[in-house]
């Protein structure tokens, strides 16, 4: 998908560094993708490949958190992100684009009760009344099927479940109708259950008010159930980007395919051992020569070690890209597809 | 609630009579014959037959528990007895001393929870910078430099060298009010110094880890302006604990105000406690220590009530 008119974000080249004890880690290493608006895009990968920096960057919240973006355009509803002074950021932050975090315990303020933080947001982008916003927050509460909203509002945090916390964190991103919703790992601390309650909740909600929602998450069963299209990383690099029937069907990378065989499935055929991906991702601090991935690769060819692979068009398919040897050269990736036995998600529609 | 008062006002009790016969007992142990003293020293002409009748007239003779029931009889219908030296009833003579170390107390708690709080929270906002660098030094100085010699040196800077502030004394508030806040300013700097450099650090370290947390994050992440954010939800979370060590320190502000209200000599509760132990003036001293006690336990249950206000977490129902 190209940059047209409906392009909601375009990200191009972006380059992000945390400071560490042993040099600077290259957290996102000049990634670039763009969103339609209403879509929604999962990032997958494991920890510490670059996630949520990604989302901290799109937000102008990289220095809140010791880090820095080094350079790239952000470009979100054809403003660049990264050049907006902090008072424009601040009136996008929370009302245009809006951030679900990961641990619904710690992202609320303890001392502060539900109404108060529901509506300290409101009223710091919507021009209304200490009453209207409460009327409002009731409101919010009641589309994310808090069961008696009005007092739920003067409870503090501590004495809400982990299920109805994240509803109430679901409310505060939606709660002044965001363009984009960027959901990081946010059911991740939920118990089962729950998560999936979770999940069908933004995925009603962000439906129906056509929010673009960008879904962080290392759980493919969540990639499955939501996500339009799938941006997978790898120590801080997009591998692998297509829409998501293609991303389960017909992987490219040989990252993607070690992750899809890393999830247990219940109706397949029965696998005697689950996948794992051997190995541990590279250290980001030093600076690397070749595919980041060739260490753990079981398609690793001589080429792998001296360059590295760009994210193109995989043959056959413009909208679907892999940074790859062996899938841009030749059969052998698709030998590993039908070794690692996949099946795609059954019953959901892909398209984008 | 009222349950909860109920139960910390038993431990109260408990504590005030733990501290009585401690205090009690120390002071017989310490000065097993306190008549010799009162009679005038080692080199006075009282003769033993003067002593064992003083000791009679005092009670002193008869056996430590019968001494210490007495004693807490008479306490308990609020009779604290009366001083061996002056011919005063205990109670008048701490009633006497207690405004000028309470208004020195209080104004010094006040100036170092404030002080600290500003230095702490701008050397944590500025972390690294110039500013954490200045107040860290400030409080790490006003830590280190022992009261008794900060107090010395500020009598010698401002009132002897500049002449601005008196050296010392106490004039109540309600005979002049100007002239007691002004003998009130170099008292309550040098009784608040170390809390100053204390608290200071401790809001430093506690605003930082604040600053750390998810919801600092996610409050930015929500478009709210940096000074809400570290106002409303910074400063009130880094309150809470601090409360608490404000709470533990009141107790060791006792031994501070006996050295400031020397070097300044103000007619405090700290002078009168260092002059009962030295001339060995039993209900004094043990009434002393008792009104002392009162007034730390008290503190520490209004923090504790105040910590429900503040942190719905805590909040006792």
């Amino acid at each position: 998908m190209g940059p047209d008119d409906t392009t909601l974000l375009d990200v191009r080249d972006l380059h992000a560094v945390y400071p560490s004890a042993k040099g600077t880690v290259r957290a996102v290493d000049d990634i670039s993708f763009t969103m339609a608006a209403g879509e929604v895009l999962a990032i997958v990968g494991e920890s510490g490949s670059g996630k949520s920096a990604t989302a901290l960057a799109i937000m102008g919240l990289m220095h809140r958190t010791s880090g820095r973006v080094v350079s790239g355009e952000v470009l979100f509803d054809s403003r660049d992100m990264l050049r907006l002074t902090e008072g424009e950021l601040r009136a996008i932050r929370g009302s245009e684009i809006s951030m679900i975090f990961q641990n619904p315990m710690t992202a609320l303020n303890p001392v502060l009760s539900i109404g108060h933080q529901l509506t300290e947001v409101v009223r710091a982008h919507l021009r209304i009344g200490r009453t209207e916003a409460w009327e409002r927050a009731v409101e919010l509460l009641r589309m994310v099927e808090i069961p008696d909203p009005r007092s739920r509002l003067a409870a503090y945090p501590h004495q809400l479940s982990g299920g109805l916390r994240q509803r109430v964190m679901i409310a505060m991103a939606l709660s002044c109708e965001p363009k984009l919703l960027i959901a990081d790992e946010a059911t991740t601390a939920l118990d089962v259950t729950t998560q999936s309650q979770i999940l069908k909740l933004l995925r009603r909600v962000t439906a129906e008010t056509r929010t673009a929602v960008i879904v962080i998450t290392h759980n493919m069963g969540v990639v499955a159930s939501i996500a339009d299209r799938v941006a997978v990383m790898y120590a801080g690099r997009i591998v692998e980007l297509a829409d998501v029937r293609s991303i389960f069907h017909d992987p490219r990378h040989p990252y993607t395919v070690g992750l899809l065989g890393s999830i247990p499935r219940i109706d397949g055929p029965r696998l005697d051992d689950l996948v794992a991906i051997e190995g541990r991702p590279p250290s980001l601090s030093e600076p690397s020569r070749g595919c980041p991935f060739r260490p753990r690769c079981p398609l690793a060819m001589d080429m792998c070690a001296d360059r590295e692979p760009l994210l193109e068009p995989v043959q056959g398919a413009s909208a679907h890209l892999a940074s790859c040897w062996a899938s841009a050269t030749d059969q052998q990736a698709h030998a590993t597809r039908s070794r690692g036995g996949l099946a795609g998600p059954d019953g959901r529609q892909g398209e984008s | 609630m009222l349950g909860y008062v109920g139960r910390r006002l038993r431990s109260f009790v408990a504590v005030l009579f733990v501290i009585s016969l401690i205090s009690f007992v120390l002071t017989r142990v310490l000065f097993p014959s306190p008549v010799q003293q009162i009679l005038g020293g080692q080199s006075s002409s009282a003769t033993s037959a003067q002593l064992a009748r003083l000791e009679n007239e005092l009670g002193l003779d008869e056996p430590l528990a019968v001494q210490y029931v007495e004693w807490l009889g008479s306490v308990l219908t609020g009779d604290l007895g009366r001083s061996f030296l002056q011919p005063v009833p205990v109670s008048t003579a701490i009633l006497q001393r207690l405004p000028a170390t309470f208004e020195i107390s209080v104004l010094a708690i006040a100036f170092a929870i404030v002080c600290g709080l500003v230095l702490g929270v701008a050397g944590a906002l500025r972390r690294g910078g110039v500013v954490d660098a200045l107040t860290s030094t400030t409080s790490v100085v006003a830590l280190s430099v022992p009261n008794f010699f900060l107090g010395i040196l500020l009598i010698l800077l401002f009132a002897l060298q500049l002449g601005l502030l008196p050296t010392g004394g106490y004039v109540p508030f309600s005979q002049d009010p100007l002239g007691n806040l002004r003998s009130m300013v170099l008292p309550v700097l040098t009784l608040s110094a170390a809390y100053v450099g204390y608290f200071a650090r401790f809001s430093r370290s506690l605003m930082i880890t604040v600053l750390g947390e998810d919801y600092i994050l996610r409050a930015h992440a929500s478009g709210i302006k940096p000074r809400a954010v570290i106002w409303r939800h910074g400063l009130r979370n880094t309150l809470l604990p601090l409360l608490t060590v404000v709470g533990v320190n009141v107790a060791g502000l006792v031994g501070g105000a006996v050295v400031t209200e020397t070097i300044f000599s103000i007619p405090g509760v700290g002078t009168l406690l260092v002059s009962s132990i030295l001339s060995k003036d039993f209900p004094v001293l043990q009434g002393l220590v008792l009104v002392i006690t009162v007034c730390v336990l008290t503190i520490n249950l209004v923090i504790d009530l105040l910590y429900g206000l503040i942190d719905p977490r805590v909040r006792v129902t």
